[in-house]
């Protein structure tokens, strides 16, 4: 039986059927003692709590992580918060009801308080609130709060509550299938950080499912198989190992410079729009960075970034990358990147209108701020910069008018700077024709598939009509992307190829066959396309160019290049 | 009496993780600490004060200090929000 749902957490496992259902609390409304001593047994049972979340707290930090205990910390602040606990004591106070009840309805005010808000990430603390309550009420009723959980089990439950999750035991289970609960909710953060599969979305109650049935889990493509016949389990297990074996392979190779089987070295790097997170390219073996999009800094505020918040964002980076080179771009704003504070009129056509170099050249005061940032920051690695958007020859010259403005301008107050290549985006068509006379102007090209291939084709990359036309095998732009390199190597300079198509694994025995120098990714592609430039070698990547671009459409392109790989 | 206007830029909002953090730090001061959102006001000191504002990304929201240390809370408070809350 397939099931189909949304893979929350990437990754496959064969296990177990463990079905957690939770015990039911008796809630019901009952006769005390005497109002002290009910006051006095929910004291009790907030302490126990508290204590349990702060042993919570420990676990957690040791085996997931400092980021996932702080849940745990807003759970203990809102435990000791009276305003929370006050409700249901107040309650037993004023009413003389039952400390269970009290809790009860005290949590079903909260939940309903969080489910009415309109911020997803807020509705979800509904969740939280629930799993404060219920701890309380295990508490005031004396049951245990932990849970055995088999070997090897894959967990079905409605919903994991944050103290669920931080009570299994990780070794044991392999995967998570929940009913309710979205990408941002807490099993889904936890099963990614434990690395292990998580569906969500699956009615497993009226599926039929029942414990101890043999489960295939497969997130990546987001079904789940439960008894499955021998020979597909079969297959399922192959499948895992092949991609297990595919992982390690590509491992081994992620921390040596990218490289064909006979030598040629070319740089695997990675695309990063954020300051932070140059650490994790690095760990995930970018030789350097090949497109650092600088509009996150000008994005989600109100007014400018200063030069030194920019300085601090790019040394940082710089910094953490040494001697590798970083590519960073000036800020690609406009078109679908809108800055409230920089008031730009509403246009008809945003792709082919007023955006990134273009305003870069108008605003020229907030242009030099931001290249009085990088330049200050080139001490401290190996900085390269970007232009995107350049149609003409003539805006090349203009920013060296105004770079050099600059750097005359930082000498005189004796700020230190190092020489540094300058190089733009190749993204629309007449700059990838004309490449041999931009060529002479910059050090180096960056080719952007996405926008080059958007504005030769014509079609809008966000129309979902026309998505069957915008396909990066047209052999046009493979003609494109080969003069470009051409007319580099012939300049002497160096070409990169920064848009989706520069991880395609597909595409790489052209790319090195006309001679591309650079490849910029997301950086979880890194490793494989490592691993995949380590099986090709120059002389048959150069037959392969030649085969290309005597095809007559993508679908040709596709159908030859895939039957090289499986040759 | 100590106030500061400001919008908020945190992708999700103040959600648990932020708001425990402006709560552990605004119970340091004796001051008095609370955010007003649409003319409400909300004690920052309580958990569930925060919580129940819920305060989204963009909100314009003021924060209101008052007592005897109310500029030490101010300014310690106004890091943590231009910060970000550390996000």
């Amino acid at each position: 039986m397939k099931i189909n749902g949304i893979g929350t957490s990437k990754g496959m496992a064969i296990g177990t059927a463990f079905i957690y259902k939770k015990q039911k609390l008796d809630v019901a409304l009952k006769p005390i003692e005497s109002i002290e001593t009910e006051l006095l047994h929910y004291e009790a049972a907030l302490k126990k709590s508290t204590e349990q979340l702060k042993q919570i707290i420990q676990q957690t930090k040791r085996q997931i992580g400092e980021k996932e205990s702080q849940i745990f910390e807003a759970h203990l602040l809102l435990i000791e918060d009276e305003e929370f606990y006050g409700v249901a004591r107040d309650m037993i106070f004023e009413q003389g009801v039952n400390a269970t009840f009290a809790t009860e309805q005290a949590n079903r005010s909260f939940k309903a308080l969080f489910q009415q808000m309109d911020n997803i990430y807020m509705r979800e603390r509904a969740a939280d609130m629930n799993d404060i309550s219920q701890r309380i009420l295990r508490n005031l009723l004396g049951l245990d709060s932990e849970f055995k959980v088999p070997k090897n089990a894959i967990l079905f439950c409605e919903d994991l509550e944050p103290s669920d999750t931080a009570m299994l035991n990780p070794d044991y289970i392999l995967g998570f299938v929940t009913e309710k609960g979205g990408k941002t909710s807490h099993s889904a953060i936890i099963a990614q950080s434990l690395g292990i599969p998580a569906i969500t979305g699956v009615a497993y109650e009226k599926l039929g499912i029942s414990e101890g049935m043999t489960i295939l889990i497969n997130a990546d493509e987001s079904y789940l198989i439960a008894n499955p016949e021998e020979s597909l389990q079969v297959a399922f297990s192959a499948q895992m190992i092949q991609k297990k074996l595919e992982s390690e392979k590509y491992e081994a190779l992620k921390y040596s410079h990218g490289k064909t089987r006979d030598g040629l070295s070319l740089e695997i790097a990675a695309n990063i729009a954020d300051s932070n997170k140059a650490a994790k390219a690095l760990e995930q073996g970018a030789d350097g960075v090949g497109l650092f999009r600088t509009e996150f800094l000008y994005m989600n505020r109100q007014s400018l970034p200063s030069v030194d918040e920019q300085f601090q964002a790019y040394k940082m980076a710089l910094e953490a990358f040494g001697d590798k080179p970083m590519v960073i771009r000036t800020f690609d704003i406009g078109g679908d990147k809108q800055v409230d504070y920089l008031n730009l009129e509403p246009e008809m056509n945003p792709f082919l209108g007023y955006r990134a170099i273009r305003i870069s050249l108008d605003r020229t005061e907030m242009f030099k701020d931001q290249l009085r940032a990088l330049i200050m920051a080139s001490v401290y690695g190996n900085l390269k910069v970007m232009f995107p958007m350049i149609s003409s020859i003539t805006e090349i010259k203009q920013i060296k008018v105004l770079i050099e403005e600059v750097k005359t301008e930082l000498d005189e107050k004796g700020i230190a700077h190092r020489p540094f290549e300058i190089g733009i985006m190749v993204e629309i068509p007449v700059v990838a024709v004309e490449a041999k006379k931009f060529a002479k102007h910059v050090d180096f090209f960056s080719i952007g598939t996405n926008d080059l291939l958007q504005y030769t084709v014509a079609v809008d990359r966000m129309n979902e009509k026309l998505s069957h036309l915008y396909n990066w095998y047209h052999p046009g732009l493979l003609s494109l992307i080969k003069n470009v390199a051409a007319s580099a190597r012939e300049a002497g300079i160096w070409v990169g190829i920064c848009g989706e198509a520069a991880s395609d694994p597909l595409l790489l025995p052209f790319y090195v066959g006309v001679g591309i120098h650079e490849l910029s990714m997301s950086s979880s592609k890194v490793a494989e396309i490592k691993w995949n430039l380590s099986t090709l070698d120059q002389a048959s990547c150069i037959k392969v160019v030649d085969l290309v671009l005597d095809c007559e459409t993508p679908d040709e392109v596709v159908e030859k290049l895939s039957g090289l790989t499986e040759n | 009496m100590a106030s500061y206007v400001f919008q908020l830029t945190n992708e999700h909002g103040l959600h648990a993780r932020p708001a425990g953090l402006l709560v552990q730090i605004s119970s340091k001061f004796d001051s008095k600490v609370c955010l007003i959102k649409n003319g409400q006001s909300y004690n920052c000191k309580s958990m569930l004060g925060i919580l129940k504002m819920a305060g989204s990304k963009g909100d314009e929201i003021i924060l209101e200090v008052e007592g005897t240390d109310e500029a030490e809370a101010l300014q310690a408070i106004q890091t943590l929000i231009t910060a970000n809350f550390n996000e």
